[in-house]
């Protein structure tokens, strides 16, 4: 059965000329999983906010052509018309609850709708049989887990039940056996018959569970009518085989010295005796599933927490580029944001680090009109430019693009060529591409401590498969 | 206990409006103890305790502010004795923030056919207060490391440099959260059901009817 359909459709935000969508043609049937790609910027968001209802509610500008949801045309639909039908999971795990509360938010698009309690309980005791929430219920949002949150977001979208789900980069929060488990609940909601569309950027999760493939480029869909066929198109695609991809190891330079010991350290229950030494030049990236104490051990490095137990031995702070570049950016524009907390730079160094960035152009925007990608290159460029010895990355990729992903791969190196770096990563090909060495954290210990190379392959393959089952 | 959120609304509408008409001398002392009668019968030991540390502080500074010269304490008893009279405000809106959902408390003001606009935009509000809190950490933690740490010695700096990404990130959350309300029906305009049971209880009523006759007891008779 058709679920949703567009005929020559397309969207031009108010204001602009060209449209950032255009003659969109699909149609999707129920049961159907259906991969949405394209690069950062393509249209994808735009195209997943047409389909959900969000376009033209609360983005304004010019619809043409039609799109019709069940046979029914969605431009005179209301938004909760169209909310009944379409369920939808954003990309941000912060902003996409509207309650603090894992069971008020589960009930709070059946609240609006007016359900009864008796409905209302009843809906959940299904949910409950098809996803593992059972744990989540009664508990604050802010405890849960990235890959918590991610299950109990599909839940509550699916609480009015939906015949269509949208899923906006459902994998740039999860760690690998999360990433996993979510397909083996998109395999079983498919098997309920409910229609898929899913944007990533990450596509091993998916393997061999996609139908179609629908690719925007430049504001356009082109529709491929199966995975193998997306693959064969010579789209620069992220792996869908992770551990067969083939491609070189990361070139190890001459270690330098130490820049960081840590000695015997432990923090609460989430850290139990680390003990390691970070290099210059040298790149280690820091594998562990959520709450294998990653964050901890970050934070312990950036002294934002001191040790129960053990010390930790480094002249001054690291430098943290953390994920959202947001909270990191205070400047009134790029140049001046070389400047905080480092004043009296040279005018020809700040101006060597943005050339290199390819940020010299922007000098004078405003640090945040600049798009994602160039937020992080600025991050980048202030941390070249700081007296850290050592630079901490947290989570670089998520939501990256392959494009975009190798080029984070060429500034880390380049930041490598002076200073060390620290990766905290769940993304494979990532810490493939990257990595000099690899340090695995289980359960607060440090498992495994090992330079990445043709021999050591193996055993990071084995540590993400151990991940994969260690979720359960 | 459970407060019907609808009350605590309106305790935390009431209460700022009467602190702004002094009444007799007994008026703080009334709206301190029914404040902290509300913390007590919802089970709030922990809070209830900071509170009463925090205005400990606060009547300690007013004391130590008699022993100035009279032209200098004059500026600085005017912002304690505010302070004085805001903490039971405070303890009011601690319970509305902390304790109750969004969900919640569009589901109590429902009955008052208020304007859907309005009631979203209150409850985009209150969710916005726990992450603000979060956001405030994030951003100082990255102040500390860039070597501008947020301090009070420098409080015009550190405000500045705080305020820019705090109000991006305000503009970015909004719609955000918008869009999630949105696309799960917040706009719907049928009558919204609750999952908690919100009937007025016979002591919701008893803590209206205490908070009313203190009023006239305290404001209105001097």
């Amino acid at each position: 059965m058709e679920m949703m359909r567009a005929v020559d459709y397309a969207f031009t935000y108010r204001g602009k000329e060209s449209p950032a969508l255009r003659d969109v043609r699909f149609s999707a049937s129920d049961g159907e999983v259906i991969l949405v790609a394209g690069d950062s910027g393509s249209g994808k968001s735009t195209f997943l906010k047409s389909l959900n209802g969000l376009i033209p509610e609360i983005a304004e500008g010019r619809l043409d052509g039609s799109r019709l949801l069940k046979g029914e045309d969605m431009d005179k639909m209301p938004i909760y018309e169209i909310s009944r039908s379409v369920g939808s999971v954003f990309q941000n795990p912060r902003s996409q609850f509207f309650t603090l509360h894992a069971t008020s938010e589960l009930v709070f698009a059946m609240e609006n709708y007016g359900l009864s309690r008796q409905e209302m309980e009843s809906r959940i005791g299904k949910l409950k049989a098809a996803l593992p929430i059972a744990p989540l219920l009664d508990r604050e949002i802010a405890q849960l887990s990235s890959g918590e949150r991610q299950l109990l977001a599909l839940a509550s979208a699916m609480t009015l039940l939906p015949d269509v789900l949208l899923l906006d980069e459902p994998s740039a929060n999860l760690d690998y056996s999360n990433a996993m488990r979510l397909k083996e609940i998109m395999r079983t909601l498919k098997g309920q018959g409910k229609t898929i569309l899913v944007a990533d950027h990450r596509f091993f999760y998916l393997n061999g569970l996609v139908d179609r493939v629908f690719l925007i480029e430049d504001g356009t869909l082109r529709v491929f009518e199966s995975e193998e066929s997306f693959r064969a198109s010579g789209y620069n695609t992220r792996s869908f085989d992770l551990f067969g991809m083939d491609v070189p190891f990361h070139l190890h330079q001459p270690r330098g010295d130490p820049v960081i010991c840590v000695d015997g350290i432990s923090k609460w229950d989430a850290l139990q005796d680390v003990s390691l030494s970070l290099y210059g030049r040298e790149i280690a990236a820091i594998v562990g599933v959520n709450g294998a104490g990653k964050t901890t051990l970050a934070r312990l490095l950036t002294r934002a927490l001191k040790p129960d137990r053990g010390c930790i031995h480094g002249e001054g702070l690291p430098f943290c580029v953390m994920q959202d570049a947001d909270f990191q950016l205070f400047g009134t524009c790029v140049e001046s944001e070389l400047d905080i907390g480092h004043k009296g730079l040279a005018q020809e160094k700040k101006q060597g680090a943005l050339e290199q960035l390819g940020l010299w152009g922007l000098r004078d925007t405003h640090p945040f009109d600049l798009s994602g990608g160039e937020k992080q290159r600025l991050q980048i460029a202030v941390a070249a430019l700081s007296d850290a010895k050592l630079v901490i990355f947290d989570e670089p990729t998520s939501g990256l693009d392959a494009k975009s992903m190798e080029r984070v791969v060429r500034e880390v190196e380049k930041l490598a060529r002076e200073k060390a770096v620290l990766v905290i990563s769940h993304d494979y090909e990532f810490i493939r591409r990257v990595a000099d060495r690899v340090l695995y954290l289980k359960d607060g210990r440090l498992q495994q401590d090992f330079m990445l190379g043709p021999e050591t392959v193996g055993v990071l393959n084995q540590i993400f498969v151990d991940m994969e089952a260690g979720s359960g | 206990m459970r407060i019907n959120p609808i009350v605590i609304l309106l305790f935390n509408l009431v209460l700022p409006i009467s602190i702004m008409f002094p009444g007799n001398a007994y008026q703080h002392y009334f709206f301190l103890t029914f404040a902290a009668g509300v913390l007590l019968v919802t089970g709030k030991w922990g809070r209830l305790i900071k509170f009463a540390l925090a205005y400990g502080v606060v009547l300690l500074l007013t004391r130590l502010l008699e022993m100035l010269p009279s032209q200098v304490s004059m500026i600085f008893s005017m912002l304690v004795l505010i302070s004085v009279q805001f903490i039971p405000c405070l303890m009011m809106a601690s319970v509305l923030v902390l304790d109750y959902t969004a969900g919640e408390i569009i589901s109590a003001v429902e009955p008052l056919r208020l304007p859907k606009a309005f009631v979203v935009s209150l409850a985009i509000v209150v969710r916005y207060i726990p992450t603000f809190r979060k956001e405030f950490s994030f951003i100082r933690e990255s102040m500390r490391l860039r070597g501008v740490p947020y301090s009070l010695w420098h409080p015009v700096r550190s405000f500045s440099l705080f305020l820019v990404p705090q109000l991006f990130r305000c503009s970015i959350l909004a719609d955000e959260i918008t869009s999630a309300g949105m696309t799960k029906g917040m706009t719907n305009p049928t009558r919204r059901s609750s999952y908690v049971d919100m009937r007025m209880r016979t002591a919701d009523y008893l803590l209206c009817a205490v908070l009313l006759a203190g009023i006239g007891g305290v404001v209105l008779w001097r």
